[in-house]
């Protein structure tokens, strides 16, 4: 008996491939995309950190002001949880080529491999260096410079200073192809030198640096050994030696201050006392010169105090040594790929519900064509007196094969290919080794029994309702569903005027009920998903040119030292106002704070501009919606858009600016600004200086330039740098550029989803419109015979699904709406926002590809209603 | 009266297998137009092959027919069509009204697409069912059902009414009425009808009985006084 059902059911099989195929690939691919795209974030993060691992990325990088002596890391090594440390040298240098430059970060390699190298690079091709004048680099891809193995690369130090005071030799030789887990990111950070952003990066023996302190000591904790980068776990765990080196630097940092004070007062008083000494030989001489040279020696000396009045000064304004205890999240290429990862996740949690969705769907119509033409069948089977049980078990042992084979090759799908080519859409951005594909089988058994039991549900349901029919009117065949007047019909104004057949197309719509949402349903999903592609591709890959072109108005940065002298700071104005295109500048003050409202609190950066006024010609500051402009008042401060919803502030508010542990500022929100990338708190110098009781320093000048060329802005920055207290110069379009680059790796995330929506659409239309046929084959054959050409035909037939398709599209924008909104908003990163807006194009081109992909539905399904036979399909009787 | 079909050696054969079925087997005859012509004979006889033939729903595998000295048995699929829509009205044994269209627009659905089609209403009621336009098949009996569907052959005004067991699936009263409506428009248009029966008491009101037996045609039986059908009885 089990032996002629299994028969039966393979027999039933392969008489209706294309149902079990629809079933089987709609559950393959919902399933596929379900563990592909939560597969995706654990395997980046997983990849990395085995990466990180192998390599011994530090976990924190102490960087000082001063550099670090013997003293610092003997004190250091003293602390308890620390498994390597590494001291280190690097500088920033420039390599030429005829026209362009590019900033080098020059770090150095240890000579001996132990627990204490860390940060090891990985050799791509040739070797290490071994002696002095040969170093490794990055595998490159700069323009106009190409640097291969055997390239002699010569430094220079970008600024007025000798790169030789700092290394032994500027000539090195390329003997290496190395990858280094510090940057993994093709955004390598800023640079004081040249045109402010680091190109690449080179490694060279410790023994070519001569500075004579280490400028950085890398830490790897040995709390973390078995942790994974990005979670949690990884951050508590490093809290307790990140506290304990936190204390050993401000021990340090004191120690360091006054040593190099004594140290400054020890040669003082050398000269004070060369100086007396002289002084005292002078009076005792004083009787043997002339009166003119009594005069030149007098002047001598007065000019000496001065010179030791000057150190003197210089000694009580010894800055004051700062240590900072740094952690992997300073590092450029280890954040923004957790980022990206996580981008991925927060699509993940969306998406396969749409999937899911439409896969019982398809179960339920496929199975319950089934059922329906097996309805004598199941009566013959009922009258020979099988039990209802074991007349359900052939569509469930059907729909649960459709499921388990369509399941087993949407996991293998899911596992490897899905996050591969997600994942190979940052592989422009980040170097990392192949991606690892972690098989998680709890993760797959349980999607497969969920697959399973939703689709042998569905063929119970809908065997059920069938089953519960007595024998003989089963074995009657069901009559075609009766013709009803339909309600447009009392609408005799609309009716009147529709064509007949457009009659007969809108009298069929409503005749299928179940149909008509399934198809409205499953295309919707499809749109809804192109669209969620499209909004992401708009919101992110705006984001540059919002902040970068319409909010930021100027085209220049200049950051510059705090506390410069007067001398200074109008010298570096007269150079500003010299750049060719000049047209006019803004001073700001920039720097860290913390603001809170309730117990909510968040860093941002403070902006104080010089003149109120000036302000929004600098940086727009406006509400997003309305594009209403706000006045930076004294009557309080503007907070850009996404830092007051992380706070939870509105218009109106009081909020406090913390300055330092105790103290706070109480001050009223007056306007929340469009703002997509970092946190900014504006407020007007009066204000600051109410608040802060000092008139606040500008660090920060932003340039109006006109016409700013490409190929100028180089000398232009390299000009501005050689000013003394310049620290950096960054332009707007570099920065602009910098974020066109993420949006490659959105334009796959809208391939997979394009692609997916119309495997999606494919499906659902195919399974409808192939039972729609089958169901209607008769009415189709006898249009046939009344000689209705094949193109007439085929529109009676899909006018239906135009209009499905454009009814299901238009609901399927309503909902991409707001999935849109909410992917983008989870998967936004901390300091950015993303784009809030849809552009219209957006809608139109996910209502055309929904067309485009029904239309190959269409045309795939378009043989199988040439092939009606007339004459078969009217000989069986109704 | 010129010859309007003429049929010579048509062939028809199905593979099954290894074994062929001459379904029709080298049949000749020929209809005269604004005949009345009844195609009788056993089940599996071949009359449906050969009415589907001469229809253009089906192409014959050998030999030639001529209709209205046109040779139809060359026509390819899309003038094959052509003809059906403009030249061929066809009734069936169950009817085969679209099941969502009511009386008038299953006749609509004929007229919408050919040139010299009749007001769908007027044949409507010609056929008696001007109070039954706006019905769904499933609101009408069995035969009027059957005069929705020869209404819907003959409003298309086609020059030939092809009727396979019209009154098949009809009890007798009904079934007579249905013939009774065949055999006055062929009177009153002058239209060439063709009607298929098992049922041989019928025959006398046709003007030509062609008998066929085994895919050939036994014999062709020319009636010079046709009896209407209220005289028949059976
Ligand atoms: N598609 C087909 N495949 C195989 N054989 C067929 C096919 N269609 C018809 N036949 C065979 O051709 C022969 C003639 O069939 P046809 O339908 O013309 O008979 P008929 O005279 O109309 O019979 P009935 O009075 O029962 O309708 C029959 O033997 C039938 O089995
Ligand atoms: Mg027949």
């Amino acid at each position: 008996m089990g032996k002629t059902l299994f028969k039966d059911i393979f027999r039933e099989i392969k008489k209706s491939f294309s149902r079990f195929l629809a079933i089987l690939a709609i559950i393959a691919i919902s399933i596929a995309f379900f563990v592909g795209i939560n597969m995706t974030c654990p395997d980046m993060k997983i990849t990395a950190d085995k990466y990180y691992k192998d390599n011994k990325l530090m976990d924190f990088h102490l960087v000082s002001s001063v550099g670090f002596n013997k003293d610092d890391i003997d004190s250091i090594k003293k602390v308890s949880g620390i498994s390597g440390i590494m001291p280190s040298y690097s500088i920033d240098a420039m390599i030429y080529s005829e026209d362009t430059s590019y900033v080098v970060k020059v770090h150095s390699l240890p000579n001996i491999i132990n627990e204490n190298y860390i940060n090891r690079v990985s050799l791509l091709s040739g070797r290490l260096p071994e002696k002095s004048g040969e170093c490794v680099i990055e595998k490159n891809n700069l323009e106009n410079i190409n640097l291969l193995i055997g390239t002699k690369i010569k430094l220079t130090s970008g600024n007025s200073s000798n790169i030789l005071d700092n290394i032994t030799t500027n000539e090195f030789i390329v003997v290496g192809i190395v990858q280094s887990p510090l940057y993994i990111s093709k955004e390598k950070g800023t640079s004081a030198i040249g045109n402010g952003k680091v190109s690449t990066y080179m490694f060279i023996p410790e023994s070519d640096f001569k500075l004579p302190v280490y400028n950085g000591i890398y830490i790897t904790s040995s709390d973390v050994q078995e942790s994974f980068a990005f979670t949690n776990d990884y951050d508590l765990k490093i809290d307790s030696l990140r506290k304990s080196l936190e204390n050993v630097a401000i021990e340090r940092s004191n120690i360091r201050y006054n040593e190099i004070k004594s140290e400054s007062i020890k040669l003082l008083q050398i000269k004070e006392n060369e100086f007396k000494k002289m002084q005292e030989s002078f009076n005792a001489s004083a009787k043997y010169l002339t009166n003119d040279q009594k005069k030149d020696i007098l002047l001598n000396f007065t000019n000496a105090e001065k010179v030791i009045q000057d150190a003197k000064n210089e000694i009580n304004s010894i800055p004051k040594v700062i240590w900072h205890v740094l952690d992997r999240n300073t590092n450029i290429g280890y954040v923004d790929y957790g980022n990206a990862a996580d981008r991925m996740d927060a699509i993940s949690k969306v998406f396969p519900i749409i999937f899911v969705i439409v896969a019982i769907l398809v179960c339920f119509t496929s199975i319950g064509r089934l059922v329906d033409e097996q309805r004598s069948y199941i009566g013959i089977m009922k009258a020979l007196g099988y039990s209802k049980r074991f007349i359900v078990l052939k569509y469930l042992i059907y729909a649960s094969l459709a499921s388990l084979t369509g399941g087993i090759i949407g996991i293998l799908i899911g596992f490897t290919l899905f996050p591969s080519f997600l994942a190979n859409a940052y592989s422009a951005l980040y170097t990392l080794p192949k991606l690892i594909l972690k098989v998680d089988s709890t993760f797959a058994i349980l999607v497969m029994i969920v697959a399973v039991l939703v689709t042998s549900s569905s063929a119970v349901i809908v065997c059920y309702e069938t089953l519960m029919q007595n024998a003989s009117s089963l074995m009657i065949a069901k009559a075609p569903k009766p013709g009803k007047t339909i309600l447009l019909e009392r609408i005799p104004f609309i009716w009147r005027r529709l064509k007949f057949t457009h009659k007969v197309t809108a009298r069929n719509l409503f005749r299928y009920k179940s149909r008509f949402f399934m198809t409205v349903i499953g295309i919707a999903g499809c749109s809804a998903l192109l669209l969620v592609g499209f909004a992401l591709k708009d919101s992110i890959g705006t984001i540059g040119i919002k902040q970068f072109g319409e909010i930021y108005k100027y085209q220049m940065t200049i950051n510059i030292n705090d506390n410069l002298s007067k001398d200074e700071n109008v010298n570096i104005a007269n150079t500003i106002s010299n750049i060719p295109n000049y047209e006019s500048k803004l001073n700001l003050l920039s720097k860290s704070i913390n603001i809170r409202l309730g117990s909510k609190e968040s860093n941002c950066n403070i902006i104080v501009p010089e003149d109120i006024n000036a302000i929004n010609s600098y940086i727009a500051l406006h509400d997003r919606v309305s594009q209403k402009e706000y006045e930076l008042t004294d009557v309080g401060v503007i907070l850009t858009e996404k830092l007051s919803n992380k706070i939870g502030a509105k218009i109106g508010d009081e909020i406090y600016i913390k300055n330092g542990e105790s103290e706070e500022y109480k001050v009223k929100l007056i306007g929340i600004t469009e703002n997509y990338l970092l946190h900014y708190l504006y407020m007007s110098p009066s204000l600051y200086e109410k608040l802060y009781k000092i008139k606040p320093a500008y660090n920060q000048i932003d340039v109006k330039l006109t016409n700013l060329e490409n190929d100028k802005k180089y000398s232009i920055s390299k000009n501005i740098v050689s000013s003394k207290g310049v620290a950096s110069v960054s332009f707007s379009d570099d920065m602009l550029e910098k974020f066109s680059e993420t949006i490659d790796s959105v334009n796959s995330a809208v391939l997979i989803l394009i692609v997916s929506a119309a495997l999606l659409s494919f499906i659902v239309l195919y399974t409808l419109t192939n039972i729609n046929i089958s169901e209607r084959m008769r009415e189709i054959a006898t249009i046939k015979v009344l000689g209705f050409y094949e193109k007439e035909v085929s529109n009676y037939v899909y006018r239906e699904n135009l209009i499905l398709t454009l009814i299901g599209s238009l609901f399927g924008l309503l909902l991409g709406f707001y999935l849109a909104k909410f992917v983008i908003i989870t998967s936004e990163v901390e300091i950015l926002m993303f784009g809030r807006d849809i552009y219209l194009i957006s809608y139109i081109i996910s209502v055309i590809l929904t067309l485009i992909f029904s239309w190959f539905v269409n045309i795939v399904l378009l043989k199988k209603i040439k092939n009606i036979n007339m004459v078969e399909a009217l000989k069986t009787v109704e | 009266m010129s010859t309007f079909i003429d049929f010579s050696d048509i062939k028809k054969t199905y593979k099954l297998g290894d074994i062929e079925i001459h379904a029709v087997n080298g049949v000749n005859f020929s209809i005269e137009k604004g005949e009345f012509a009844i195609i009788a004979g056993a089940s599996g006889a071949g009359k449906s092959t050969v009415l589907n033939i001469l229809g253009g729903m089906d192409t014959a595998d050998g030999g030639k027919f001529y209709v209205d000295g046109i040779e139809i048995s060359k026509f390819n699929q899309k003038e094959l069509t052509t003809y059906r829509r403009n030249d061929i009205g066809f009734v069936f044994q169950f009817y085969n009204l679209v099941p969502n269209l009511n009386s008038l627009e299953n006749v609509e659905l004929a007229t919408e697409i050919c040139k010299n089609s009749f007001d769908p209403k007027i044949i409507l009621e010609q056929v008696g069912l001007s109070d039954r336009l706006y019905n769904f098949p499933s609101q009408l009996s069995g035969g009027e059902q059957q005069r929705v569907s020869i209404a819907r052959a003959l409003a298309k005004n086609p020059k030939l009414l092809l009727c396979d067991e019209p009154t098949g699936a009809l009890d007798d009263i009904t079934g007579k009425a249905i013939l009774k409506l065949l055999q006055d428009t062929c009177r009153s248009t002058g239209m060439t009808v063709i009607v298929i029966t098992h049922n041989l008491a019928i025959t006398p009101m046709a003007d030509k009985v062609i008998k066929m037996k085994n895919g050939k045609v036994e014999s062709i039986t020319i009636n010079e006084t046709p009896t209407p059908v209220e005289r028949i009885e059976w």
